[in-house]
């Protein structure tokens, strides 16, 4: 009888903490970010293929943690020969920087989670280590972390400027046509418990 | 001026303003893919993502070789018929 009440105990303080202790699940995600470059002679759209894996935590969105990546051999713009400068030395050099990463350092959450029908949105905001063309800075952006079932989304808007990344590019009319600020959203989907 | 020279110059030209003033959307490289939305929502209640589809929207790579070849070919036709003239 005693050892019941204890198991029973036990089990009752285990389910009340249950939130507290809940694990951060490891979902691997896959998608693209779409990139648009606005100047003057010239927008250009583009996207690239990306992958990452990040540790959520449905109850506490802002403990968030992981990496995105995005290949350069895998960035397009609708012109194969464009594509080639843009993966070249004069841009952004993939042969020695395959990948573009951003690794998060911390997060917070804003704000109340929606539910809109069985849609879950939480807005983190994420600081993290953005490395680009062999330059890392810090940086911080909005996303959006969507669930439905076992099904996952993070999206996210960011701008990043070349000069920053010493991504210096040609000059004269090729250098003109692409802009010094790029628009970045990323999208990616992943699946897990 | 001879008048193939005289065409070819304004072909020339046209080939260039046309590019400048009338074309939509006006490139400098060629497009053969383009990303375009799609209509519909995924499972998310999101817009799906725009997708690749090909087409052929001329830059000025296109535009500015044919231009460039009206140009030539009437500049030497130019100096042919002025050598002819003064031989």
């Amino acid at each position: 009888m005693k050892f019941n009440v204890l198991i029973f105990s036990a089990a009752s303080i285990l389910m009340g903490l249950s939130p507290v202790l809940a694990q951060p699940t490891t979902i691997k995600f896959k998608g693209n970010i779409q990139f648009i470059s606005d100047a003057p002679m010239e927008r250009i759209e583009g996207t690239a293929p990306a992958t990452g894996e990040f540790n959520i935590d449905k109850q506490s969105l802002g403990s968030i943690t992981g990496k995105a990546s995005v290949s350069v051999a895998g960035m397009k713009t609708g012109n194969d020969q464009r594509d080639e400068h843009l993966r070249s030395d004069t841009w952004l050099d993939e042969k020695q920087f395959p990948e573009i990463t951003f690794v998060i350092k911390s997060a917070s959450a804003n704000g109340e989670l929606k539910k809109d029908k069985d849609v879950s949105t939480g807005t983190v905001t994420l600081n993290g280590d953005l490395s680009l063309h062999g330059v890392t800075k810090s940086i911080s952006t909005k996303a959006d972390v969507k669930w439905k079932g076992d099904k996952y989304k993070i999206m996210s808007k960011f701008q990043v400027k070349l000069a920053d990344y010493k991504v210096e590019g040609a000059t004269g009319i090729v250098g003109s046509k692409v802009g010094k600020t790029i628009d970045i959203t990323v999208s990616l989907r992943g699946k897990g418990n | 001026m001879n008048k193939a020279s005289l065409v070819l110059f304004g072909l020339g030209f046209a080939i260039l303003s046309y590019w400048y003033a009338l074309s939509e959307p006006r490139h400098l490289a060629t497009l053969t893919q383009k990303l375009v939305k799609q209509d519909g929502t995924d499972d998310f209640g999101d817009p799906l993502p725009d997708k690749w589809v090909d087409v052929f929207e001329p830059g000025l790579d296109i535009y500015g070789g044919a231009s460039a070849t009206c140009f030539i070919v009437g500049g030497v036709l130019f100096v042919i018929a002025r050598r002819r003239k003064t031989a």
